[in-house]
């Protein structure tokens, strides 16, 4: 698949082009593993630095000036530094700085957007679990209201859009209490 | 629905882009921080999106690398039934003695397999120069002393250490670690993992290199080896091949180290007078020679301080070896430093002797000279020292090394401070002589032999708790644990362990008087308990999801379902704290015992009987007394003594509070006791008290009023107490100040008292 179709691909979310990224995955990890990162922090930081190069490609604006390889590379390696940094860790590690400033940047705008995020999920995770499934139903799934109210067990398609509100009014108490 | 319901679903509309900008400021009219309010529901519909795509993510890529393994396993089944194949139609119908060795196919080296712990406990690097000393201290306050060219680098002399330490209960079981050796259970002093690397490869030791280690405890546990760990298929540890640990002594500086008497030092900490420097704080000790040791110098019903003195070594001879030129001496190392405090309270200038003209023996045998020496009540304590088996100073040191290590020491004693409640830090000390990748290490003991000893334990306290004249029948359970012989089988149903990984998901059973780590694994939701005699353990049992700690700790093991709880950080360290630190059975017991005691005098809970206090109270002294050494004359015949204190009538328990704090003082009295001058009606007026501040102004004469002047019912013709009243809004400033008495216009005693 050429990098033009890939990056197309990855914009609808379409499966195969996600696989395509799955086969650079045991290169990013033993990458990482040399820098002294665990199995779990590997994987973790791998599926948020994919999130993040999906979101950045999914700006009209952006223009990728590498390969979707060399940037997700450059992310990967960029979130494990900045997690290290939180965590404290004594390490020092060395690495080698991107020849591309461009992209380099564009790497540092992406974690920093995402970083807003952080705060924005723990205030979620902070919600009851009925209020997640909810959110989440309509949100991710983009279920109607009427197939809610019935999954739910809600009396009304308007019942279930007031607890929905409801749920995504207490997210935002819980946002602007950590904030 | 309500308006703040209403503006958040225009505010999803305006995300959707259902509607303009200026569309929704119309709708929702005079709103503040809209902006906020988008941003804020943005980020939270981009939140939720991000815990779908990661979870979906991760069952991508699971189903991926499955894919992927079964689709190698088929191509390696397949390639192996074409290599047979081959091999057998080459070689099938030969005479199998003519096949050579070399037709077999090589079973290459598989990867080790890696320990559960390797992903629960976090790395710490640090960078080395093989051409240097390095002496490396984590975290925990572990200390490594890595020499030079102590590891076969590669290309330059750069390079990476990486350790994994557990020292303390909660790293221990938040790594998912255990103390067993196959079927033998250990007491653990702690655990760690060493591994070296430059770039990409492993490197290992040098040929008869090695490297030292210290690793940090409270309470040192005799008969401790150096175990290696062998990592099995499901990813657990057993403990192997136990070694002697080299018990050689922590060498440091000697203007680093400690002699005092702990009561001289708690005296000087309290008057804040450690501020002024070691040398000021040697030269006040050193001073006290001069002092002989008598039971008397009480002054006064009031007095702040006690001025009992009973036997204690002459600091003369403390003087005599703490310097310099016995550094790289048996004296100069903290294994000697914890002893101090033990020779002090015999107050035996024999025993301090052993230990100052032996240096060619072993620290132990030297303990057990002492043992011989000492009186009844402290001859368990040098048996419990003897037991360490701690030996001799290894090798001199230069001034460089020594420098770097005491620094070091320092730094560990620091971090360990908190982890320990203040106690003294000492040191399991070791060699690693060889050290490949992945080598775990663990310092312990078989619990078998550490039950002997705790059987000498157990009678250290019965001592103490005979001196201490308990009639308790809670006494007998001072004595060695009786196990009952039966294994008991309890079963608990741990509800929802399928939310963890099965590896992430176990319990553990924890000694309740020792430092044992026994792991039990939990499968398919159920735990099984097969012991003797569960009444001596604590059960915890925990699940491990991302940074999350999820715990249980049931108040009785017995059969039945339990859940585990989500725990914060703070709340998961401090109950398995409580449950698993080693402090728990020494301390508990000495409070216990020292609480019984008390009741049993008649004071209150929480203070120390006065038998106790006399028992710990071998060095007391009264820095005010002593500070003017031409006072102490005057001070025999007239004993002078100066409070500041917190008055409140309304208070009817304890109305009067000596204090030394500036904003609470309203209040001074003294008291002269002579045997000089007799006080009577008539000569009452005669003696006048100044208190002068630093400035030379007697305070007495402003803003204070007299408020009696009175004498002892008992002994009325020597004794006379003066008080005042400091004057509303008045408040005795910071500083020193000097106090004197005067008969008829002559000095006859002086007194100086601090305000902070």
């Amino acid at each position: 698949m050429k990098e033009t179709q890939l990056i197309e691909k990855l914009k609808e979310n379409n499966e195969q082009a996600f696989k395509i990224l799955y086969k650079y995955y045991p290169v990013i990890r033993s990458y990482l593993l040399k820098f002294g990162a665990t199995q779990q922090e590997v994987e973790d930081v791998y599926h948020e630095s994919l999130f993040i190069l999906i979101n950045k490609l999914k700006e009209p604006q952006f223009k990728l000036t590498a390969s979707v390889n060399t940037f997700l590379f450059g992310i990967c390696k960029n979130k494990y530094i900045s997690l290290n940094r939180e965590k404290k860790k004594t390490s020092e590690m060395v690495f080698n700085s991107a020849h591309d400033e461009t992209l380099e940047n564009s790497i540092q705008d992406a974690i920093q957007k995402d970083k807003k995020y952080e705060v924005a999920q723990k205030a979620f995770h902070q919600l009851e679990e009925s209020c997640k499934k909810l959110l989440k139903a309509f949100y991710v799934e983009g279920k109607r209201m009427k197939q809610i109210a019935i999954e739910f067990g809600f009396s009304s398609d308007k019942v279930a859009k007031t607890q929905k509100y409801r749920c995504l009014e207490a997210a935002k108490k819980n946002y602007q209490q950590k904030a | 629905m309500r308006r703040e319901l209403e503006i958040l679903a225009q505010i999803d509309d305006f995300l959707d882009g259902e509607i303009t900008k200026d569309e929704l400021l119309k709708k929702v009219g005079d709103f503040q921080d809209l902006d906020t309010q988008i941003e804020s529901q943005r980020l939270l519909r981009g939140a939720i999106q991000k815990e779908a795509f990661i979870l979906n993510s991760q069952k991508a890529l699971s189903k991926f690398k499955l894919f992927k393994v079964v689709k190698i396993s088929s191509f390696a089944i397949l390639s192996i039934g074409v290599i047979t194949a081959a091999l057998f139609l080459m070689f099938g119908n030969k005479h199998p003695e003519n096949k050579s060795k070399s037709s077999y196919s090589k079973i290459t080296n598989t990867e080790k397999p890696k320990a559960i712990a390797e992903s629960l406990i976090p790395s710490q690097f640090f960078e080395l120069n093989n051409l240097r000393d390095t002496v490396i201290i984590t975290e925990g306050g572990m200390i490594f002393s890595i020499p030079q060219n102590s590891y076969n680098t590669l290309n330059n002399e750069h390079f990476k250490i990486e350790i994994k330490e557990s020292i303390t209960p909660v790293d221990i079981i938040k790594g998912g670690l255990s103390t067993m050796a196959g079927a033998t259970v250990l007491e653990t002093g702690g655990m760690f993992q060493i591994s070296a690397r430059q770039d990409k490869e492993a490197l290992s030791l040098s040929p008869n290199q090695f490297i030292e280690f210290l690793v940090p405890t409270a309470n040192k546990i005799p008969g401790m080896k150096l175990y290696n760990g062998e990592v099995t298929k499901d990813g657990e540890i057993n403990w192997t091949n136990p070694k002697t640990l080299a018990n050689t002594l922590t060498s440091a500086n000697m203007n680093s180290l400690n002699f005092y008497p702990a009561a001289y030092q708690s005296c000087i900490k309290r008057n804040k007078s450690s501020l002024k420097g070691k040398s000021w704080t040697d030269s006040l000790y050193y001073d006290l020679s001069n002092i002989t040791p008598e039971d008397k110098m009480i002054v006064g019903k009031d007095t702040t301080y006690n001025h009992k003195i009973q036997s204690c070594i002459n600091p003369n001879l403390i003087k005599a070896f703490w310097n310099n030129t016995f550094n790289n001496t048996l004296l100069a190392t903290l294994e000697f430093q914890k002893r101090m405090p033990l020779i002090h309270k015999t107050g035996s200038d024999k025993i301090l002797n052993l230990y100052t003209s032996n240096f060619k023996k072993n620290l132990y045998e030297i303990d057990a000279l002492a043992m011989k020496v000492a009186s009844e009540k402290h001859k368990n304590a040098f048996k419990y020292l003897m037991q360490l088996k701690e030996g001799k100073v290894a090798k001199s040191l230069s001034g460089n090394q020594l420098a770097q290590l005491s620094k070091a020491i320092k730094t560990s004693q620091q971090k360990n401070k908190n982890m320990n409640r203040n106690k003294s830090v000492s040191y399991y000390r070791g060699r690693i002589t060889e050290n490949s990748n992945s080598y775990w290490y663990n310092i312990d003991v078989p619990f078998k032999e550490r039950k002997r000893r705790m059987a000498n334990e157990e009678a250290r306290y019965h001592k103490l708790v005979k001196n201490l004249k308990i009639q308790d029948e809670e006494s007998t359970s001072l004595k060695t644990n009786k196990f009952v012989k039966a294994r008991k089988k309890i079963q608990i149903n741990v509800t929802n362990s399928a939310e963890f990984e099965q590896t992430k998901c176990f319990a553990y059973i924890l000694r309740k008087d020792a430092y044992t780590f026994e792991k039990l694994s939990i499968r398919e939701g159920l735990l099984t308990i097969e012991h003797k005699n569960l009444d001596n353990y604590e059960l915890a049992i925990l699940g491990i999801k991302e940074d999350q700690k999820w715990l249980c700790i049931p108040g009785k093991i017995e059969n039945g379902s339990i859940e585990l709880n989500l725990e914060t950080t703070k709340s998961f360290e401090s109950k398995i704290t409580a449950i698993a630190s080693s402090d728990r059975f020494t301390e508990n017991l000495l409070k216990k015992a020292i609480k019984k005691a008390a009741l049993n005098n008649g004071i209150s809970n929480g203070e120390p009987s006065s038998r106790l206090k006399l028992s710990k109270a071998i060095y007391k002294v009264s820095v005010d007394t002593i500070l003017n050494s031409n006072d102490l004359n005057i001070y025999k015949k007239n004993r002078f003594k100066i409070q500041t204190a917190n008055y409140d009538e309304a208070k009817r328990k304890a109305p009067y509070v000596p204090t030394k704090i500036s904003s609470e003082i309203n209040y001074i009295k003294a008291f002269l006791n002579t045997t000089e001058y007799t006080v009577t009606e008539q000569t009452k007026p005669l003696f006048n008290v100044k208190i002068f501040n630093a400035a030379g102004d007697n305070i007495l004469t402003t803003n204070c009023s007299s408020n009696s002047r009175k004498t002892d019912k008992d002994t009325r013709q020597q004794n006379i107490a003066f008080s005042w009243n400091l004057q509303d809004g008045f408040t005795l400033p910071k500083g020193t100040y000097r106090a004197t008495i005067e008969y008829r216009n002559t000095n006859i005693a002086t007194q100086q008292f601090e305000v902070y």
